[in-house]
């Protein structure tokens, strides 16, 4: 049995037949065995939400619609984690580390920040033996550093 | 002496039945080669059982494909979240140490 914990980004393209990614997702979710467990992060839903408050800002009421009701459909399907405050110290530690190699690599520390939401995930899969399912590249990084990660690109 | 047969109904989901042998091999009741022949005997006879079944997450997938709430807009909702993250920090810790 296999527990994954999805990022934003895989039931996006489940949802959008004309996603290049659509098919390897499907393909995926094909080979799974009942068993397997999926989960997702509950910042997912603070995302989400996000966006429909800037589609409903824009004007494009349909998106608005639809977004919410893909997070209808999430709800409905994944578990959702919430955050119990038991991965802060695995995120400290990825954070401390991420920003320490990135500054040896001259990095701007600008790229450091916007990946706190990808740590918490990350630090989420840790504390309950997930591993991690996105198309985002920055896992992989992560993963690199801290390889107690599990991490799968399935597209 | 005659040896006594232990009869035992095994459960149904992998996952049960594989905790289920643990503990017998746990008591010495079964051998670990015994385990390992039931646990692929089942295996097989589920998998023979149920010709293109699909699994649950198959399903889930189809029903999503079928909805078909983003086409072609997907990406756009990634962007808002690309945003989102982006905008999103965890200030580090302030020193408050007098000097």
């Amino acid at each position: 049995m296999m527990k994954y914990l999805l990022d934003t980004n895989i039931p996006l393209y489940l949802e959008d037949i004309d996603s290049p990614f659509n098919q390897a997702v499907q393909e995926k979710f094909q080979q799974l065995q009942d068993e397997d467990q999926l989960f997702m992060s509950v910042l997912s839903l603070f995302e989400l939400y996000y966006g429909v408050a800037l589609r409903k800002k824009s004007g494009e009421e349909q998106l608005a619609e639809h977004s919410l009701q893909v997070i209808d459909a999430i709800k409905k399907r994944f578990t959702l984690l919430p955050l119990t405050g038991k991965e802060a110290s695995t995120f400290g530690e990825m954070k401390a580390l991420y920003k320490d190699r990135s500054k040896k690599k001259e990095n701007k520390q600008e790229t450091i920040k916007k990946h706190d939401i990808d740590f918490i995930i990350a630090s989420t899969a840790i504390e309950y033996g997930l591993v991690v399912v996105s198309n985002d590249t920055i896992f992989q990084r992560i993963k690199e550093l801290y390889p107690d990660l599990k991490f799968e690109n399935w597209i | 002496m005659a040896q006594k047969r232990l009869t035992i109904t095994l459960p149904g989901s992998a996952e049960a039945l594989h905790n289920a042998l643990q503990m017998l091999l746990q008591y010495g009741l079964i051998s670990e080669k015994k385990a390992h022949s039931i646990e692929g005997k089942r295996k097989h006879e589920q998998t023979r059982k149920k010709p293109g079944k699909k699994s649950r997450w198959a399903i889930v997938a189809e029903e999503m494909v079928q909805e078909g709430l983003l086409r072609g807009k997907s990406e756009k909702l990634l962007e808002s979240i690309r945003d989102f993250r982006d905008n999103f920090e965890i200030p580090a810790p302030v020193d408050k140490t007098v000097k």
